[in-house]
C-alpha cells in the first residue's frame, strides 16, 4: 500500500478515486506509567512514557486506515492527514484519514512518461514498487 | 521495567490492597448503610475484572506495546 501526504504520486497516476478512508484510536498508559510521567514533568526532559503512547496511537490509526483502504481494494492513499482531539486526560486520540485511490504506473505501456527515460515499475515483496530507469 | 520501577509498583500495589481491605472492613462496620458502599465496590470490581480480562486477551494492543517505541 503506497501512502503519501501529497495529492498525487510522482511515479503513479491515479485512475480511480475510491473515497475517504479513516482509522482512529484512543490509547492510554497504565497508572504506573502515568505516575512516572508526572514525576518526569517535575524534573524536565522527554516524557518517554507519553512519547511511546503517541507513537502507538499513530501506528495503530495508520494501520486501521490502511486496513480500511485494503477493504476497498485500493492501491494507495493520498492526502493523508492526522488530527487529534482531547477526549480524556492522559490518553491520546489520533484520527488518520486520507483518500483511497487505484493507481497505474506512469511507466506502463500506453502511458509513457514525458521524459525520454523509460521508467519501469516492478512490484516487490512488501508494499513498494521498485523503479528502474532504462 | 527496571528494579526501581518494580519496587515502586510493588509498594503501590500493597498500599492499594490495604486500602481496598480497609474500604471493605469500613463498609461492613458501617452496617447497614455501609452495604451501599460494598455494593458499589462489587460493581467497580466487576468492571475492573472485565477491563483487565479484555486487555489480557487483546493481541493487537500487545503488538503495539511490544513493537512501537517512538
Amino acid at each position: 500500500m503506497k501512502m503519501t501526504t501529497q495529492d498525487e504520486f510522482a511515479e503513479h497516476e491515479i485512475v480511480a478515486t475510491l473515497g475517504l478512508v479513516t482509522g482512529n484510536t484512543i490509547r492510554s498508559r497504565h497508572i504506573g506509567k502515568d505516575i512516572l510521567a508526572g514525576l518526569r514533568s517535575i524534573i524536565g526532559g522527554e516524557v518517554i512514557e507519553y512519547t511511546k503512547m503517541l507513537a502507538e496511537a499513530r501506528e495503530q490509526s495508520l494501520d486501521r486506515m490502511k486496513a480500511h483502504a485494503q477493504k476497498l481494494k485500493a492501491d494507495g492513499i493520498v492526502g493523508i492527514r492526522f488530527t487529534t482531539s482531547p477526549i480524556m486526560a492522559g490518553a491520546a486520540e489520533l484520527l488518520a484519514y486520507g483518500t483511497a485511490v487505484r493507481l497505474r504506473s506512469r511507466g506502463e505501456p500506453g502511458n509513457a512518461p514525458a521524459t525520454e527515460a523509460v521508467v519501469k515499475a516492478t512490484k516487490i515483496p512488501g508494499d513498494n514498487f521498485m523503479l528502474e530507469r532504462g | 521495567m527496571d528494579g526501581f520501577e518494580k519496587i515502586g509498583y510493588a509498594c503501590l500495589g500493597l498500599v492499594a490492597l490495604f486500602y481496598l481491605g480497609a474500604l471493605i472492613v469500613g463498609s461492613v462496620a458501617a452496617f447497614p448503610l455501609g452495604l451501599l458502599g460494598l455494593v458499589a465496590l462489587v460493581g467497580i470490581g466487576a468492571l475492573c475484572i472485565k477491563v483487565i480480562g479484555e486487555r489480557l486477551r487483546n493481541r493487537e494492543d500487545d503488538h503495539y506495546s511490544k513493537n512501537v517505541d517512538q
